[in-house]
């Protein structure tokens, strides 16, 4: 909490630079040696205690249940809630008081200190989520109320100078552990639902702080917003601070945890694992939610003694409901109270607001080298303008964003430096302790990274809650060892402790182990916290519209557990301190880890099954997770930016990635430009990114190069939780980030965006009322398609639209989404197309584009083209540097457009074209370039085609449809008789033509007759040949007889052949003309038939 | 011998694909007979001018297909559509010598699958307009009607 509050001259220490920090901590005569978190710690620790002294007089019920009570005074529960934290926070004040000089005397006493501070976190979360909470939720409410307690006796802690200064630097981490997991996840289950929330959360968060550094007000409320948003942002300060409060919601979060991914999941888990040990460890944790409170007592023996009397009285009054509004304070105070320790240790008489300036320079210092801390300061300073608006004190909450902002950036890439630092703070005295402390807690960062990775993996492989618990147990540990002893000696030291913690809380792990468990636990608990915090802030962001600050402290998580690994390396140095972490979690955890794991995962499991309230907080934890991926990414960047050792080794995967992303959000226009401009292209490693979010026809095509491009190492844990999770149950709007870092865009920034991948089941208003949370979008500008495989959405700035790329890419939303999200900026003429209104005209600026570097894939948007072409010609010039090349090209160029237009544009042909019209001159690069962007540009154009053909396909189908326009009564004249019959008159031509035909039938026949007329003649003159011859014959044979006879004979053969003629004119005359033409044509047909 | 070549096949696309205005060309009023048995009508049914009873008028072109025809028929016979209904097309012409009218099969076709004859016209099959049309409709999943002892003529 304290760390989170604590701010130099209002800026988060985390956000401070190197020199800043160091002037800082000249002014506080503190060693400027080491790293950035090693410096941001020791200026935590003189800021905590300068804090502490103003504070512990006015801290009581001042600033956290103020701004509660402002914010929340709604319900009466957070009222309750925040009577009593005011009375936890004298408690915990005088007791603080107490407790630093016992802490100066003794590094046990800073351990108690921590789980005060822890409590305080928790109790100030409690404050601020409990009305927000309670709102939304009651199953949160319990955990609030654990919180609640822990996050007042933080506040008791603080005042503790030299305790506080230990137990400070542990307690960020417990703090954020435990505080983080909690309020996150009630924050995540609440934010998600509720826009409102994330405000309500950073607000009491900045309360905490406030109470925690009175005299730092005007920054802390800053802060304490920065360190809502920011504290997922600033990761390490706010999950610090989060980690004590998050340990009791740790337990209950850790599923919550897992949920939103790998990477936050660990943090959180390890956020959530330091707090719970000192309190009631893993038992405690084990046993649920609801016991975390008490556990957070006890993990600090003496101080658990304390810590218990203070939490019995917080928690029960008003955490539970509020819990997750406690969580998110509660991260701040821890903040504030490692920067009050620090403050109090070196330069406690130092001004609140001139520690936190030293502190915001150190931020500043460190934030530069980090990329998290970078975005911060734009959410931390809107933050920090509401809450300076809204409250004076949480001055005391900016100092401690800004200290978490320096935690986590102190964990992430300068936990090895802190480690350091805090050898070298050992060597300055009382800082010494809180150098321990830090160190420990800078393992512990690098642990929560280790851890975050085996928790990753634990998630990944079945209950991510197992993993959190595991962390949590670590945390635990490590903040014994961090109360009693130094970073190396830590261990050890922690050991014993933790052997006390573990015996009260869990009697499961060894010494041995809980002292292994402990640096990685505390370092998992710093990178856990970061999560934790980043998931809120993320909401906040979303709601705030503080979105791409938001994704930074995500990302930042995401690095840190990411990171972890690397971290493990470098466990003695700063450096390596992350990956010494994570090999000490391992190696280590084999031992105590791995029996703990299994113990936790079933407690997980069983706790999911038996809890339906857990899975809620799961569900909320998974929609945290996909910012928290986000702000991981940004973390990442942040942290590749300042180019931290340790960090650096994590920060380095991220930075290459980063450096896209910052690109993406900062120079979105560059990316355009680049995409536009076939050069810039090339280099752009995430050309797969690119092209999914670009082509909005092909959505499925998309969808899956983008799953595997953003499926990433994190990204596989990230989804095989997300996919648990979903499995288990998810609100259907929580939107899961399975990649940390979103690819830089593709298409030009503008204020629509193109969403791809979506996979139903879910409905238009929950999808609008997802892309509604991070902007306004037109109505009208909208557009899905009848799949709901992608959609267009435009909204009213081009902001909104990119803080909706940044919260949706690579989401994976709706949970049962196999594929995660694609999202790109599109121009007005895509969405159009889409709407029907325009079609594309690619071909034509396509084509005439000689365009060797045609890089990209022939835009959909004829505008874009043109852009290429115009960039193209730029690039011609300057191989060239010719302009008389250029105006050949403008000739070839125009030809071929005419030519294209003069073919109507043919798709298949463009690419002939093109290829036709590209110089040979081209260089090699160019033309491997172009190879890619030919590919690309095929794969458009396929896309292109498909739903071409399709409109032709409707359109034949149209036509086919279409009803005869006429029907046949109104064509053709018909009979009357019973079966109509249609006709027609003839036509002019048809009558001649009929006419000509029937005459030349008459002809015909006319010449027909004739001829058998000239036969009959014939046959006729024939037989009165023969009779004249018979009779010659019979007059000269004189025998009349025998002529007789003849005569007889001849007449039988007339009469036979009359008889004959008379039978063929008989058969003629019954028949047809022997020209008719249907009786041939008949008989014809007939015959060619059969 | 090739132009001859050339000459028959630009007579018989004359006459097969001979294209016809339907806006233009008069419809010929085609009296379609179905049987909903898989068996043609008999040859006795159509002496002496008389007809089956159950008759569908049809005003068409010479261009008409098969396929064309039995959607008609669908849209009149519910039963028809149901997938594998077969139908069996046949012209009834009158012989010249008798009074009697003879049968002449020209081509199957399956609802819901693609024939071999879907695109048979009547013009190809010298449909003479005044000629019955007889379609012998068989019900999907009844065994082949047609015998060879049952052949409708």
């Amino acid at each position: 909490m304290a760390d989170e509050d604590i701010t130099l001259d209002g800026q988060p220490l985390q956000s401070l630079r190197v020199a800043d920090l160091k002037a800082a901590l000249e002014k506080r005569n503190l060693s400027k040696s080491g790293a950035k978190n090693k410096l941001i710690q020791r200026l935590k620790g003189a800021l905590m205690l300068e804090n502490l002294q103003k504070s512990s007089t006015s801290h009581s019920g001042l600033q956290p249940n103020s701004q509660i009570g402002e914010e929340m005074s709604q319900n009466s529960f957070i009222q309750q809630y925040l009577a009593k934290q005011q009375e936890l926070l004298r408690h915990r004040l005088e007791r603080e008081a107490q407790l630093q000089e016992e802490a100066d005397e003794s590094p046990a006493m800073p351990e108690e200190d921590e789980d005060q501070s822890d409590n305080d976190t928790s109790s100030c979360v409690s404050d601020k989520p409990n009305p927000a909470l309670a709102e939304r939720a009651g199953c949160l409410r319990g955990e609030g109320v654990s919180h609640r307690p822990d996050g007042t006796t933080g506040h008791q802690a603080a005042p503790e100078a030299p305790g506080a200064r230990m137990q400070r630097a542990t307690f960020p981490q417990g703090h954020k552990e435990p505080p983080a997991p909690s309020p996150p996840r009630a924050v995540a289950s609440l934010s998600v639902r509720v826009l409102g929330q994330p405000d309500r959360q950073g607000l009491p968060p900045a309360l905490s702080r406030a109470q925690e550094k009175e005299g730092v007000a005007p920054s802390e409320t800053g802060s304490a917003h920065s360190v809502l948003h920011l504290s997922r942002s600033a990761g390490v300060s706010a999950t610090v601070q989060q980690d004590s409060d998050e340990d009791d919601d740790d337990d209950d979060n850790s599923g919550d945890d897992e949920d939103w991914g790998p990477g936050p999941v660990g943090a959180r888990k390890g956020n959530q694992a330091p707090p719970r040990p000192p309190q009631m460890p893993a038992s405690s944790v084990r046993s649920k939610r609801k016991l975390q409170p008490p556990q957070h007592i006890p993990p600090p023996q003496p101080h658990q003694n304390l810590m218990q009397l203070r939490h019995p009285t917080p928690p029960p009054s008003p955490p539970p409901d509020l819990f997750p509004l406690p969580d998110t304070p509660k991260q701040s105070p821890p903040d504030t109270d490692d920067k009050e320790g620090e403050c109090s240790g070196a330069p406690p008489s130092i001004p609140p607001h001139t520690s936190q300036g030293r502190d915001s320079d150190s931020r500043s210092r460190s934030s530069s080298p980090e990329p998290p801390v970078k975005r911060r300061p734009g959410p931390l300073s809107l933050l920090v303008h509401k809450m300076e608006s809204e409250e004076a004190q949480t001055s005391a909450g900016t100092s401690e964003s800004p200290e978490g902002s320096e935690k986590k950036e102190n964990e992430m890439s300068d936990r090895k430096a802190e480690d350091a630092k805090a050898r070298d703070e050992e060597e300055l005295g009382e800082k010494k302790q809180a150098a321990g402390k830090k160190s420990t807690a800078g393992d512990r960062d690098l642990g929560s990274s280790s851890d975050p990775d085996s928790q990753s993996d634990s998630s990944s492989k079945s209950s991510s809650s197992s993993p959190v618990r595991v962390q949590s147990r670590h945390v635990r540990q490590p903040k014994g060892a961090e109360l009693g002893q130094d970073a190396d000696n830590e261990t050890k030291g922690t050991g014993t402790e933790k052997g006390h913690l573990l015996k009260r809380e869990m009697s499961e792990t060894s010494e041995a182990a809980v002292s292994e468990g402990e640096p990685r636990s505390e370092s998992s608990e710093a990178r856990q916290p970061a999560p934790n915090g980043e998931p809120i802030d993320g909401e906040g962001r979303l709601e705030e519209s503080t979105t791409p600050k938001a994704f930074a402290a995500r990302k930042i998580s995401l690095t840190s557990s990411k990171t972890p690994p690397v971290d493990a390396d470098g466990g003695a140095g700063d450096a390596d301190t992350g990956a010494a972490a994570g090999r000490k979690r391992r190696w280590g955890s084999s031992t105590a880890v791995t029996a703990k794991k299994p113990s936790i995962s079933i407690t997980t499991d069983s706790l999911k099954s038996l809890i339906p309230d857990i899975k809620i907080a799961q569900e909320a934890v998974v929609d945290l997770h996909p910012e928290e991926l986000q702000l991981s990414g940004d973390e990442d960047n942040k942290d590749n930016g300042q180019g931290d050792e340790d960090d650096g080794l994590k920060i380095r995967r991220t930075v290459t990635q980063v450096v896209p992303g910052d690109s993406q959000e900062n120079g979105r226009g560059d990316e355009e430009e680049d995409a536009e401009t076939a050069e810039s292209e090339i280099p752009r490693p995430p050309p797969v990114e690119q092209s999914k979010p670009i082509p909005p026809e092909k959505t499925a095509e998309k969808p899956d190069g983008d799953p595997k491009k953003a499926s990433t190492d994190d990204g596989l844990v990230r989804r095989s939780i997300s996919q648990q999770r979903s499995g288990v149950s998810i609100t259907i709007d929580d939107p899961i980030r399975s990649t940390r870092k979103p690819s830089p865009p593709r298409g030009k920034l503008s204020n629509i965006v193109h969403v791809t991948n979506l996979v139903r089941p879910f409905t238009v208003g929950q999808l609008k009322e997802l892309l509604k949370q991070t902007g306004s979008m037109v109505e009208d500008g909208f557009w899905i398609d009848k799949i709901k495989s992608h959609c267009y959405v435009t909204y009213t700035t081009t902001e909104e639209a990119a803080a909706t790329r940044e919260s949706l890419h690579g989401v994976k939303w709706p949970q049962s989404n196999p594929k995660v999200l694609s999202v790109d900026f599109c121009e007005q003429d895509e969405l159009d197309f889409h709407k029907g209104l325009l079609k594309p005209n690619h071909a034509e600026p396509q084509v005439p584009q000689p365009a060797p570097p045609p890089s990209r894939p022939p835009p959909l948007m004829p505008e874009r083209d043109r852009e290429r072409d115009r960039e193209r010609e730029r690039d011609r010039e300057h191989e060239r540097g010719a302009p008389a090349v250029r105006d050949l090209w403008a000739e070839r160029q125009r030809q071929m457009e005419r030519r294209e237009r003069a073919r109507g544009e043919r798709e298949w042909d463009r690419d002939k074209i093109r290829e036709f019209a590209r110089p040979g001159a081209d260089k090699g690069e160019r033309r491997s370039r172009s190879r890619d962007r030919d590919r690309e540009r095929e794969k458009e154009r396929r896309r292109r085609e498909r739903p071409k053909s399709k409109e032709r396909k409707t359109d034949k189908k149209e036509k086919a449809d279409e009803p005869p326009a006429k029907l046949l009564d109104d064509l053709f004249l018909k009979t009357k008789a019973a079966p109509c019959i249609y006709w027609l008159p003839l036509t002019e031509e048809q009558v001649v033509q009929k006419v000509l035909e029937r005459s030349e039938r008459q002809k015909e026949r006319e010449r027909r007759l004739k001829e058998l007329q000239d036969e009959q003649e014939k046959v006729r003159e024939e037989r009165k040949k023969e009779r004249l011859k018979a009779r010659e014959k019979e007059d000269r044979g004189g025998a009349t007889a025998s002529s007789r006879a003849a005569d007889a004979d001849r007449e039988k053969e007339r009469s036979r052949n009359k008889d004959g003629e008379r039978r063929r004119e008989g058969e003629r005359r019954p028949g047809r003309p022997p020209l008719g033409r249907r009786s041939r044509s008949c008989s014809d047909t007939r015959d060619r038939r059969h | 011998m090739a132009l001859e070549s050339r000459i028959t096949q630009e007579e018989i696309k004359k006459e097969t694909e001979k294209p016809i205005d339907r806006e233009k060309t008069c419809p010929l009023l085609l009296r379609v007979f179905t049987t909903n048995n898989g068996r043609h009508h008999r040859q006795d049914e159509f002496a002496r001018g008389n007809v089956p009873s159950s008759e569908l008028q049809i005003y068409t072109w010479m261009d008409a297909t098969l396929r064309e025809l039995t959607s008609l028929v669908k849209e009149v016979y519910p039963e028809a559509r149901k997938k594998g209904t077969h139908f069996s097309f046949a012209i009834v012409f009158p012989d010249l010598r008798g009074k009697v009218y003879r049968f002449k099969d020209i081509g199957n076709t399956v609802s819901g699958k693609k024939c071999a004859d879907d695109s048979m016209t009547l013009q190809s099959q010298r449909f003479q307009i005044g000629d019955y049309l007889d379609i012998a409709i068989t019900p999907p999943n009844r065994a082949q009607p047609l015998g060879p002892r049952m052949r409708p003529f």
